[in-house]
């Protein structure tokens, strides 16, 4: 990200006027979530400023700061204390636009899943491969999420953005850290759930997504949500 | 063939063996029968058609760059990655990943080798779509001492199970630390766990995760003696066994 990173968290970045995590809490606010909460790092004081109490938006906003940088798995393990229901997980420096997120929270219910991914069907391997690829049983539930795939034998894209159980944390405190990265990676305890019997499904509720890396990545972000309030 | 396959060869010196072996350059640079150790192994993969090779370089790297540059003297390609962490094997091929879009021969700077038939590596996984094929001695010795992997097999030949330093004898197949990928051991690699033993990331968990997703992974002897060098006691057999056989 360069210079632009090194004085604004990713989540801060501003697409369309608004900063990304806004966005997303946006997303969230839609869903019928009212509470918040928000794992912090490099720059998060920024974060916190930004969005304080999450009251002005009619949110409570909570914040973690994240004291080692392990992998998602591990971030996320730290948060059980304040998490005792179903929830979202999205991550800061994903700028996504949903079709129809409450999909997820519809395929939860009526198939009483441990976890939902959403997903993006995508024609573009490359796009896959810098993701995770989503390959489903004939039942229609989660078979295999391949990290950063080679071979892709999907159009399925996992997007980075989860909705779980609780039951998760379970799966959290049985996942190794793996070889690649040497962290604990949300992917690999996911497939735990799989393995463990679980039922995990997908929910294609995720028309353009982009990790942001590059300061022209925010411009595509702009054009894209041009795009799709035409569309609309 | 398939793709052109490259060599990567761990050259780093990073673990801590090294402390107890109080020698000032790396493993890979010593000497047998005159010339480096790193270069008995180019001219092994270049006779099988190998000409780029990655080179993963740490302790005293500027010895080994100095030495071989480029690599035109040999009349090779030599790329240099600095190799960062010491957590095993699997995490420091992983680290190669972009460098390694075809095939490649893995091998490690610490072992001199005598080979045969060492062709056999890549021709065995080519002819049968096999994404491993694993460089072993047959040896029926029961003293056999060297630092090695087991390797049990299907009735078919296909290999079922390695395990690193078996504590009993597993069959006569020892498994020395060349292997032959494609690049799908990457996909493995992300999903192997650190194990308890050493602590590290190793690259035989990699290739049992592989054989576990029904992949096909073959042996070949190609080697027909081999050593790892881990003090000057080991370098002076390596010398004598070379000698002996010129």
């Amino acid at each position: 990200m360069g210079e632009l990173a090194r004085s604004c968290p990713k989540p801060l970045l501003k697409v369309n006027n608004s900063p990304v995590i806004l966005h997303q809490i946006n997303y969230m606010k839609q869903l019928g979530i009212n509470n918040v909460i928000v794992v912090i790092g490099y720059l998060g004081e920024m974060i916190k400023k930004y969005l304080g109490d999450g009251s002005k938006y009619g949110m409570r906003i909570k914040y973690v700061r994240q004291e080692e940088r392990l992998g998602i798995a591990h971030a996320l393990g730290q948060l059980e204390e304040l998490i005792k229901g179903p929830f979202m997980l999205f991550l800061g420096d994903i700028f996504f636009l949903p079709r129809d997120l409450s999909q997820m929270l519809k395929i939860f219910y009526q198939k009483n899943a441990s976890a939902v991914l959403a997903v993006k069907l995508e024609k573009n391997p490359q796009e896959i491969q810098k993701s995770f690829a989503v390959l489903l049983h004939e039942s229609g539930r989660v078979r295999r999420i391949i990290e950063k795939p080679r071979f892709i034998p999907t159009e399925r894209k996992g997007c980075g953005i989860y909705l779980f159980d609780t039951i998760v944390f379970d799966m959290i405190r049985q996942t190794p850290r793996t070889a690649m990265r040497d962290e604990y990676e949300i992917s690999t305890a996911v497939q735990k759930l799989i393995d463990s019997g679980y039922p995990v499904y997908d929910a294609e509720v995720i028309e353009w997504d982009i990790n942001i890396t590059f300061p022209e990545d925010l411009a595509k972000c702009d054009e894209e949500i041009i795009k799709h309030v035409i569309d609309q | 063939m398939a793709d052109k396959v490259s060599g990567v060869i761990l050259a780093s010196d990073v673990d801590e063996r090294m402390d107890q072996f109080k020698i000032n350059i790396p493993r890979g640079m010593l000497e047998v029968g005159g010339k480096p150790i790193l270069q008995h192994q180019i001219e092994l993969m270049k006779g099988v058609g190998v000409k780029d090779f990655v080179f993963m370089v740490s302790f005293k790297k500027e010895l080994i760059e100095e030495y071989f540059g480029d690599g035109k003297k040999l009349d090779v390609n030599i790329r240099y990655v600095e190799q960062k962490k010491s957590l095993g094997i699997a995490h420091a091929v992983g680290q190669l990943e972009k460098y390694c879009d075809s095939p490649f021969i893995l091998s490690l700077s610490s072992i001199f080798l005598l080979a045969k038939d060492f062709r056999q590596l890549i021709e065995l996984a080519e002819h049968r779509n096999a994404p491993v094929s694993l460089a072993v001695q047959n040896s029926s010795d029961p003293n056999f001492s060297e630092f090695h992997f087991g390797v049990i097999l299907h009735p078919d030949n296909r290999v079922k199970r390695i395990a690193e330093k078996p504590r009993y004898i597993m069959s006569n197949l020892k498994g020395c630390g060349i292997y032959y990928f494609d690049p799908v051991i990457f996909d493995a690699i992300r999903r192997t766990p650190r194990t308890a033993m050493r602590d590290l990331y190793e690259i035989t968990d990699s290739v049992q995760i592989l054989i576990d997703d029904g992949f096909p992974v073959y042996y070949a002897e190609v080697i027909e003696w081999y050593k790892h060098i881990n003090s000057l006691k080991d370098l002076e057999i390596c010398r004598e066994k070379y000698a002996s056989i010129q």
